[in-house]
């Protein structure tokens, strides 16, 4: 099924935005620029909207969760709204008892560790999804010209969460049920695949212009463990946008080993951590994949001119793939300084 | 709406269904027992989980073992003991297999270990091949007459009919001499005898062992393949037969067309205590001529000797297993009974911590009928290496189509 022609995508507002036409491989005039968690915790403004407001109800209320996606765009002037939700969303609309405990992160109350657990999981109904729908619908009725980027976790990363009852150091558990029960654990991925690519479907069919899909912990697996135990079922999650001409983003932390073959799961553009430079990163993977990063999120913190130097180094080095879309290595730190932010955008865009 | 509908859940099954799911196909897979794997399977006696069905593969062709890479157990082929295996004659103790042998038959007819097993008449009788003209016996249709012919009845009854009826289940006067070994006729016609020919094989045959296991159990290529089919989409449905009208797209039978036609094959395997075993006295185990006196097993596998990996799992425990043509009464006390004549080590109830009984039918050779895509051992023989690479090309075939 395609997209409505009432898509910002189509209908002219975002086609021709500086972000799509990188993603597409394009150089536009000015380099566009968002920043991976650009909305949430480092703004002011933010944390006085989440007062009495736990995270995920947050996420859930649709005026919330849009109001959050634009404050950053209001602020620093990004060439993009990534929406603002958390990777356990769709779980928790799924039917997963999850909570995000300040301090710690997602909270799984019943971990999935054995092949009843898995069993008894239920797919997701579509309609559980419908104040994501409608919380991106209100965001892209007022973003005009700038595109709205769909987010998703990745299954291996999402089931990690599920096996490990929470955010865990090495990923143990889960790396040790991809061997113990390899078919529990294909069920598992597969269960992730789908409930993940309807939550990015949902999103991509109520607004956003493209779609990206975090493997945050990735960088936990051999080159070996992803492409057999993993890369099928990321390969799945995507699989739920056939039919829409959006541009797939991929990104994973510490994915250096693994980058090649993250992009082979059906990727158009590849996010980079801090961990390689963009000239190596575009070597490895050919030379002709769109790359977006990677700025060192440790010198956001740094005085201004060595953080300039970076991001201007960040740049000359992007300059080695087809197109450029400046980010971070990963997320926004929760002590950020929003101005720095600001002044970065300001500095990739030539003002 | 499904692609291609896959009948039979075993190896032949798992791999047409696993390739052409890869290959972006929708495929259906309907196993009528309550488990994929067929013969390749596990169980646990004694509290180890051991091969209730194939527990080795021919290496010829590297198929299993490229299969094995690509599932993820690559690192996981394994080669047995170099302890080799024995032979059980009509008459006599047990002897060890002469070192150079095709199928049993000798590369070197007197040499001392084919004496041992023939007798000094019939080894002089298997020496007249080296004179008989080359064009003697060359258009023998069967293994069998071959061997009669150029080296006499004693080389065929004492060492070729036992080994062949433990490779193929069948007298060699019953197996075509092309099928059994491919490429012997030609090598005879070009050596002038029946052991050159054998000597010139052995020698161009790739070093190393002609069969590998898996470490932990050729079982874990099926939980592999499971795991596959669910990776990449496969519908398994289980407990459920393919009635006409029922399945969809091209189907592929990977189940003999007669579940019931076949040879019945009974396994005992016995978890013994016995450090008397712990020398492995008859290598990695024996095979046993027809009427061997007071043996009803027809071939006996010492696996711990065989399989380190095992030896260690079993910590000091010894795995033996028997296969049997024909259900004898008491099975258990049999298998005891032929394991303790044929290892010529004295085993009793008491040294048996556990035992197990298991009955495979191996389906008859029957080709494939008219307008079916059939694969698995009724039209690939018997054998992994044979199987896998058959339903291999039957998925390429379709892909390609």
């Amino acid at each position: 099924m395609p997209l409505s022609s009432d898509h910002p995508l189509l209908d002219g507002r975002t086609g021709q935005s500086a972000l799509i036409r990188a993603y597409r491989g394009e150089r536009p005039d000015v380099t566009p620029v968002w920043f991976m968690r650009q909305a949430g915790r480092s703004l002011p403004e933010y944390r006085e909207i989440r007062v009495g407001n736990a995270m995920l109800d947050a996420c859930l209320t649709p005026e919330l969760a849009s109001e959050i996606t634009l404050q950053p765009v209001r602020r620093h002037r990004v060439d993009a709204a990534i929406f603002f939700s958390d990777i356990v969303i769709p779980v928790k609309l799924a039917g997963i008892d999850v909570e995000i405990v300040p301090g710690r992160g997602p909270v799984i109350a019943s971990p999935i560790r054995s092949a009843s657990d898995v069993a008894a999981l239920r797919p997701i109904d579509p309609a559980a999804l419908d104040p994501i729908r409608e919380a991106v619908a209100m965001t892209v009725a007022q973003l005009g010209s700038t595109p709205l980027i769909g987010f998703a976790g990745a299954p291996f990363t999402l089931a990690s969460y599920l096996v490990e009852g929470g955010p865990s150091k090495d990923q143990q558990r889960a790396r040790t049920m991809m061997y113990a029960d390899p078919q529990s654990w294909a069920t598992l991925l597969n269960w992730c695949a789908d409930v993940s690519g309807e939550f990015l479907k949902a999103q991509i069919e109520a607004g956003a212009s493209a779609a990206q899909l975090f493997d945050s912990w990735v960088g936990s697996l051999s080159e070996q463990q992803y492409v057999r135990r993993v890369a099928p079922h990321s390969k799945r999650a995507l699989s739920h946008l056939r039919g829409f001409d959006v541009p797939k983003v991929h990104f994973g932390v510490g994915s250096g080993e693994v980058l090649k073959a993250m992009h082979d799961i059906g990727a158009d553009v590849m996010g980079v951590d801090w961990r390689i430079p963009l000239d190596e990163a575009s070597r490895r993977l050919g030379g002709d994949v769109p790359l977006q990063g990677n700025i060192d999120p440790a010198l956001l913190g740094a005085p201004w001119h060595i953080l300039e130097a970076h991001v201007r180094d960040v740049m000359d080095r992007g300059l080695s793939a087809p197109s450029h879309v400046v980010n971070l290595g990963h997320g926004v730190p929760p002590d950020t300084d929003p101005d720095v932010l600001s002044r970065i955008v300001g500095l990739v865009h030539g003002d | 709406m499904t692609d291609v509908t896959v009948v039979g859940g075993g190896v032949a099954g798992m791999v047409v269904a696993r390739r052409l799911a890869m290959g972006g196909r929708s495929v259906t897979l309907v196993e009528a027992s309550d488990h994929l794997g067929g013969t390749v399977s596990r169980h646990m006696v004694g509290g180890i989980d051991l091969d209730a069905g194939a527990e080795s593969f021919a290496t010829r062709g590297g198929t299993v073992a490229a299969l094995a890479a690509e599932i993820g157990l690559g690192d996981e082929v394994v080669s047995p003991s170099t302890a080799g295996a024995w032979l059980q004659p009509v008459s006599g103790p047990a002897v060890a297999m002469p070192a150079t042998n095709l199928l049993g038959i000798p590369g070197t007819p007197l040499a001392a270990d084919v004496i041992a097993v023939i007798g000094q008449r019939a080894a002089i009788r298997a020496e007249l091949d080296a004179i008989i003209p080359s064009l003697w016996a060359r258009k023998s249709l069967t293994l069998g007459a071959l061997v009669r012919r150029r080296m006499g009845a004693g080389v065929l009854e004492k060492l070729v009919a036992p080994i062949v009826h433990g490779v193929h289940s069948l007298h060699p006067d019953d197996i075509q001499l092309d099928r059994a070994a491919p490429g012997l006729r030609a090598a005879l016609a070009r050596e002038g005898s029946l052991a050159a020919a054998v000597r010139f094989m052995r020698d161009s045959a790739p070093a190393g062992s002609s069969v590998a296991g898996i470490r932990g159990g050729m079982h874990r290529l099926t939980t592999e393949l499971a795991a596959d089919l669910e990776t990449y989409g496969v519908d398994v449905q289980l407990g459920r037969t393919a009635e006409p009208g029922s399945i969809g797209g091209t189907v592929v039978r990977a189940a003999p067309a007669d579940p019931t036609a076949g040879r019945r094959i009974v396994l005992a395997t016995l978890v013994v205590d016995a450090p008397q075993l712990d020398a492995a006295p008859r290598g990695t185990g024996l095979l046993v001529a027809q009427g061997a006196a007071g043996i009803t097993a027809r071939a006996l596998t010492h696996s711990t000797a065989k399989w380190e990996w095992l030896r260690e799992r079993a910590a000091g425990r010894h795995v033996l297993r028997l296969s049997y043509d024909e259900e004898p009464g008491k099975l258990q006390a049999t298998a005891l009974q032929d394991a303790s004549a044929l290892l010529g080590v004295r085993l009793d109830d008491s040294s048996v911590v556990d035992f197990a009984r298991v009955e495979w039918l191996r389906p008859a050779a029957s080709g494939a009928a008219a307008g079916v895509i059939q694969v698995g051992e009724s039209v690939a023989g018997s054998g992994l290496a044979g199987v896998i690479r058959q339903a291999e090309a039957v998925a390429q075939e379709l892909l390609a189509g």
